[in-house]
């Protein structure tokens, strides 16, 4: 399956920014793109895949063990770093699709069923969270995943872990991920638990320009015309966005953050009542990737404001009776804070 | 071929018309699958509807049967799984294929699409648009290339029994052949030739800006703001300028598209201030009749002409309907059966050793590892290369049940429950919903007004739809009490089959003045609402009655005795304390 140019999208810019800010800044913990049908937010978190830096993993590796952290590393790799013999090469962070209807031992890892049965040999087969360490993890209409697996993504999410205990086989391996999910609320809500998870929280509406609309249709029918023809023609674009990337990867700890950015952030939250630490942490994480991003050696006032609908309205207290919309919510309070 | 208007447009009746644009949409559909999707054919089975597949499948080049997919069909059966027979005769896992997989190329049928549920909908709607399923199933993990068209045969009766909306959305036309009969019918079907023909020219068929620009400014008109929309408008388009032998989209094929489209799509012109809302349109506007000639015309005369096409449709707002789940019909709820294999039912816990005979589920994954690492201490002697399985290696899948809970309001609505009750109720439904939405119950909302009752709010955790739908509730006219608790009856039992506890929770001042029959008379009211009262008792669910009336009223506690409820008379208060004593209440019931 081509993958669309992700500069090629049109408009989307908070769906485009959050998804280069987790790509930046992987610890901001997952975005959530929740909105209008059709509004091409499958596309768009697609595309992303296109734009992921590389990094160094072992070679050929099933759980894409870090070269840099020895003592994170799978048995194998333990093993091949005792005899020397450990391989390392570059390979691009991968966006693994969980889709629905994936059962819990292709997610998790199960018992090789083709070694056991042919060999009768007890080998694990990892799963999707193994392929999907240190990249990204997406679940299209995240609102619809059994209940079940949803357990299983909040237990390794936490912990960066996975742990199996079935078939006879105990096995346990790293995994961390970015978890992208989307989805419309109309199929219902999202349980309360996951959406905690979600670092960044983007809502996703329809174009109303008709230009812009129009520009949509045009070139989601190019690409489909000639999705090579397409993708080469916006390559350029796509690899100044990769450069972008990785050049903020690296400038990103050294951000600085003063103390009156932090204190209005601080002033933020509490305005807003969101939930504990996480919100600010969040929000400090997001508005330096996007400093990172922008090529600014320190985090402004303009960058905490861009992102902090992104970064907080999932996190504020659902009042059923309040009814304008949370986004709305926290730009209300930017202005409060930021404006006073 | 389909639309051969030219047969006298003047004589042409509406029902022929319909089918005209059936036929019509058909043909498209074949000419450009790809961008179009698939028709969603609201119909009863019956021969109008095996006219319209028999010309479908017929006409269609490269395809003579589509494949079927039931609607109970489960994730095994669309994404494939492991064979067991294969694979025990083989020794080594082999999976067969899932109906996704054998509908690449061709084209899926899904009968009795409104029982469709929201799990395997989903899948095939990831399908859909990826034209690739990611298969992660029983130790296989592989891609394999899905790309088909979609026809849902919905045969739904009720506005609300429809095939999911996830589906629909995908899908470029909307056909309803209900009340259609073939002796209406005297257009002639497709033919094959042209189809065929069309289809090679439709790849080079241009649509200009302009004409885009004017289709989408009749969507956003029509209040069809979907890029998807807009991209299956513009596809229609050029496939009928294809099916023409034009290489460019003309005014009358933007026309075309825009009524097939964005007709079923529109959202309805609200109704005039009347109180009694006149039904919608029930016979097709006129537009069309100044469609076949070429005159070229002012766009701004055009874009209206668009905009009533789009408006015209009979079926205007079908989506709109389904979006916003407005429940017209009471005890509508019971009609849709249990769900089947619903992809998000019966939770797995693992699985245990036992026999299936005892009625388990064979758990055939956990069956063969457990008698896979034998296989080479079994074999011995043997040279036998299939996997012997001993009646120890059985697994049996335990299932867990969710026991989800529902809860049902059934509101009065009637004048007499004053308005500001009516609020009241509104926010305790809410505030419910948000408060144990971590708990995954479902809401939902029945009201009783004028001669009878709505089940306004099918079961759903959606806060979004709670509060659509509680916007819209109207409120005024007799209290028909017997007839909420009737529908309530209905959704408890429908409930129950589908394996959720229902609890109901009544709010009214106990008053009655409308008979289940809908004639007005207290005293036949008062005698339905105990009966109905007796049988709600008799389901044994929880029920709690809140007394809604300013002081306590006897009659209401009578009636809460009736249905064996607890009884609360409801001091005027906010929505936060109905919430809480709700809550409460359902803790101690």
């Amino acid at each position: 399956m081509a993958i669309y140019p992700f500069a090629a999208i049109v408009g989307q810019d908070e769906l485009k920014q959050a998804l280069l800010i987790a790509a930046i800044e992987p610890q901001i913990g997952g975005v959530l793109a929740f909105g209008d049908r059709g509004a091409g937010k499958s596309t768009a978190i697609r595309a992303l895949a296109g734009l992921l830096p590389k990094a160094e993993i072992v070679d050929g590796c099933p759980y894409r063990c870090d070269p840099s952290y020895p003592d994170r590393f799978c048995d194998e790799c333990t093993q091949a770093a005792k005899a020397g013999t450990l391989k390392t090469s570059k390979a691009a962070a991968p966006v693994v699709d969980l889709p629905l209807g994936a059962t819990e031992d292709r997610i998790v890892g199960a018992l090789d069923l083709e070694r056991a049965l042919i060999h009768g040999e007890k080998r694990f087969q990892p799963g999707l969270l193994a392929q999907a360490h240190r990249g990204f993890l997406y679940i299209d209409e995240v609102n619809l995943l059994e209940d079940h697996l949803v357990d299983v993504l909040l237990d390794v999410a936490a912990s960066g872990e996975n742990i199996v205990e079935r078939d006879g086989l105990s096995v346990r391996h790293a995994a961390r991920f970015v978890l992208v999910g989307s989805g419309n609320p109309e199929e219902g809500e999202l349980r309360p638990q996951l959406l905690d998870r979600f670092g960044l929280s983007v809502d996703v509406r329809t174009p109303t320009d008709i230009k812009e609309r129009i520009e949509i249709v045009r070139r989601r029918d190019a690409f489909e015309r000639d999705p090579e023809d397409f993708t080469k023609s916006w390559k350029r674009k796509d690899s100044a966005i990769r450069s972008k990337i990785e050049q903020a990867r690296a400038a990103r700890n050294d951000i600085e953050v003063s103390d009156a950015v932090m204190e209005k952030i601080a002033e933020l939250c509490i305005t807003l009542g969101a939930d504990g630490l996480r919100g600010e942490l969040t929000l400090t994480r997001a508005a330096r990737g996007l400093a990172a991003f922008r090529g600014k050696p320190c985090v402004e006032f303009d960058h905490v404001r861009a992102v902090a609908s992104l970064s907080l309205r999932h996190r504020l207290r659902k009042d059923p009776l309040d009814e304008s919309d949370s986004g709305e919510r926290v730009e209300r309070a930017v202005v409060e804070v930021f404006d006073a | 071929m389909s639309a051969q208007r030219q047969v006298g447009d003047e004589e042409i009746t509406p029902a022929e018309r319909r089918w005209a644009d059936a036929l019509t949409a058909a043909a498209l559909l074949a000419i450009g699958p790809e961008k179009l999707g698939g028709i969603t054919l609201r119909a009863a089975p019956g021969p109008i509807r095996d006219v319209f597949l028999q010309n479908l499948y017929e006409h269609w080049p490269g395809v003579s049967a589509p494949v079927k997919a039931p609607a109970a069909i489960s994730a095994d059966g669309l994404l494939g799984g492991l064979d067991l027979s294969a694979t025990l005769a083989e020794g080594r896992p082999i999976s067969s294929a899932g109906v996704l997989e054998r509908a690449h190329g061709e084209v899926l049928q899904v009968s009795m699409a409104e029982r469709l549920s929201s799990g395997p909908a989903a899948v095939i709607a990831a399908a859909l648009d990826n034209r690739v399923v990611p298969i992660e199933r029983d130790g296989t993990s592989r891609r394999a290339q899905s790309s088909f068209a979609c026809i849902l045969l919905d045969e739904g009766e009720a506005p609300d029994e429809m095939a999911p909306f996830i589906l629909v959305d995908r899908l470029a036309f909307f056909i309803d052949l209900n009340g259609l009969s073939v002796h209406d019918i005297k257009v002639p079907g497709l033919s094959a030739g042209v189809i065929s023909a069309a289809r090679t020219r439709f790849v080079d068929t241009k649509i200009d800006d302009a004409s885009l620009a004017m289709i989408d400014q009749t969507a956003l008109s029509v209040g069809v703001p979907s890029i998807r929309a807009l991209s299956f408008c513009a596809a229609a388009a050029r496939a009928s300028a294809a099916l023409a032998g034009e290489s460019e989209v003309r005014e009358k094929d933007v026309e075309t598209a825009c009524r097939l489209v964005l007709g079923p799509r529109a959202v309805p012109i609200p109704p005039r201030d009347d109180e009694h809302a006149p039904p919608p349109p029930e016979t097709r506007d006129t537009d069309d009749k100044e469609t076949d000639d070429d005159v070229v015309r002012d766009p701004e005369d055009f874009q209206d002409v668009l905009i009533a096409a789009a408006q015209s449709a009979l079926h205007g707002g079908v989506f709109e309907t389904r979006v916003r789940q407005m429940r017209r019909r009471a005890g509508a709820g019971g009609k849709s059966g249990a769900r089947v294999m619903s992809l998000q039912k019966g939770r797995p816990v693992g699985s245990s050793r036992g026999d299936p005979r005892d009625g388990g589920r064979l758990d055939l994954m956990a069956t063969i590892l457990a008698a896979a690492p034998w296989r080479k201490i079994r074999s011995t002697g043997r040279t036998a290369k299939t996997l012997p399985i001993y009646p120890q290696d059985f697994r049996v899948q335990r299932l867990q049940g969710r026991s989800e809970s529902v809860v049902i309001f059934v509101v009065d609505a009637s004048g007499s429950a004053a308005l500001h009750r009516m609020e009241e109720a509104k926010g305790a439904v809410e505030y419910l919903l948000s408060d144990c939405y971590t708990r995954r119950d479902y809401v939902a909302l029945i009201a009783f007004r004028g001669t009878g009752a709505d089940l306004v709010l099918a079961p759903t955790r959606s806060l979004l739809r709670v509060r659509r739908v509680l916007e819209a509730l109207p409120a005024g006219g007799g209290t028909p009490f017997a007839s909420g608790l009737q529908a309530a009856l209905q959704l408890v039992t429908a409930e129950r089959r589908r394996g959720r506890e229902p609890y109901v929770v009544v709010l009214s001042d106990g008053q009655s003045n409308i008979a289940l029959n809908g004639q007005p008379g207290r005293e036949a009211a008062q005698e339905d609402a105990l009966m109905a009262s007796r049988l709600l008792a008799r389901e044994g669910c929880n029920t709690i009655f809140f007394d809604t009336a300013p002081r306590a009223n006897p009659r209401a506690a009578r009636l809460a005795r009736e249905m064996h409820a607890v009884y609360r008379p409801l001091p005027y208060s906010d929505a936060a304390f109905v919430s809480r004593e709700i809550q409460e209440a359902i803790r101690t019931a």
